[in-house]
């Protein structure tokens, strides 16, 4: 069968199929309509507008969980002093200077000496 | 035109709202709020012992001070409670009735394997103003950091470099 013929069979059998054939002819005026109606969904669906507002609303959400995260996820970078109950001698911004022990009852004691203390 | 605007203002707000939220997240990490105690003593080599005001659950730890430092007595000057999450200050009276603030902030660390709340004390600052007519405005006495368990006892002083003298010596307690 040549090209022609099985494109001409295809289309026959098309119309023996569809359901409208015999339907009347869409007036000019359903025709206008259903064109405006169509042109209307595409302009808005193309609206840079909107499109734009759907990425930002996108991107301020990734933002917002992306804090969210943050904020829960921060280690707790403060260390705690060493507890040995040996002594430690700490660095302070003057001439004090400050240690930590554990007495024999297992109380902790942080002691600051310092040349200047008065009170 | 318009509409871009008003997305873009759109946009700011929430990023305004988001930035604020999370804001709140982090500082309500911060944590429950905590009971305190302190309780100052001074240790001096006169003077007579006086410690019958000393908060009992303190008394095992001023007992272990004693027993420890080289101080013959030891007396009571005030105690205060404080709940605070996050920073705490309290005025006190000192010894020769001066004022003593304490200040300090503090955040709740993780539970430790044996189910402890430690608790991080930073800046923890002793300062005092002189009463009348010695008064020369604030002056710190001490200030340090230190980490200490929920339910724990510590004692934070301080003294001159020898010893001589007299100390200040606050006992601080983490109340559950």
């Amino acid at each position: 069968m040549k090209k022609q013929d099985r494109d001409e069979q295809l289309r026959r059998w098309l119309r023996e199929g569809d359901p409208l054939t015999d339907a009347a002819e869409p007036t000019s005026a359903t025709r206008a309509t259903v064109v405006e109606a169509a042109r209307q969904q595409a302009a808005r669906r193309e609206s840079p507008a909107l499109r734009l507002a759907a990425g930002g609303l996108v991107a301020a959400t990734t933002v917002f969980l992306l804090l969210t995260w943050i904020a829960l996820r921060v280690p707790d970078t403060t260390t705690m002093p060493p507890h040995t109950g040996e002594i430690v001698t700490l660095p302070t911004d003057s001439q004090a200077r400050q240690v930590q022990f554990t007495t024999p009852g297992g109380t902790r004691i942080v002691w600051v000496l310092d040349p200047n203390f008065e009170i | 035109m318009i509409k871009n605007r008003q997305v873009v203002v759109v946009l700011f707000i929430v990023l305004l709202f988001a930035g604020s939220w999370t804001t709140t997240v982090a500082k309500d990490r911060s944590g429950p709020s905590h009971l305190f105690q302190i309780v100052l003593l001074v240790g001096d080599h006169d003077g007579e012992t006086e410690l019958k005001d000393v908060p009992p659950n303190v008394l095992p730890a001023v007992d272990d001070v004693r027993q420890f430092l080289t101080y013959k007595h030891y007396r009571f000057v005030d105690s205060a409670v404080m709940r605070s999450n996050g920073k705490a200050e309290v005025s006190m009276t000192g010894p020769e009735n001066q004022q003593i603030d304490v200040k300090f902030a503090f955040h709740l660390a993780q539970v430790d394997e044996a189910g402890k709340r430690k608790i991080q004390v930073r800046s923890f600052e002793v300062g005092a103003i002189d009463a009348p007519p010695n008064d020369q405005g604030w002056h710190g006495v001490l200030e340090t950091s230190f980490g200490v368990d929920a339910g724990e006892t510590i004692v934070v002083g301080s003294s001159k470099l020898n010893g001589s003298d007299r100390a200040l010596i606050v006992l601080f307690t983490a109340v559950r």
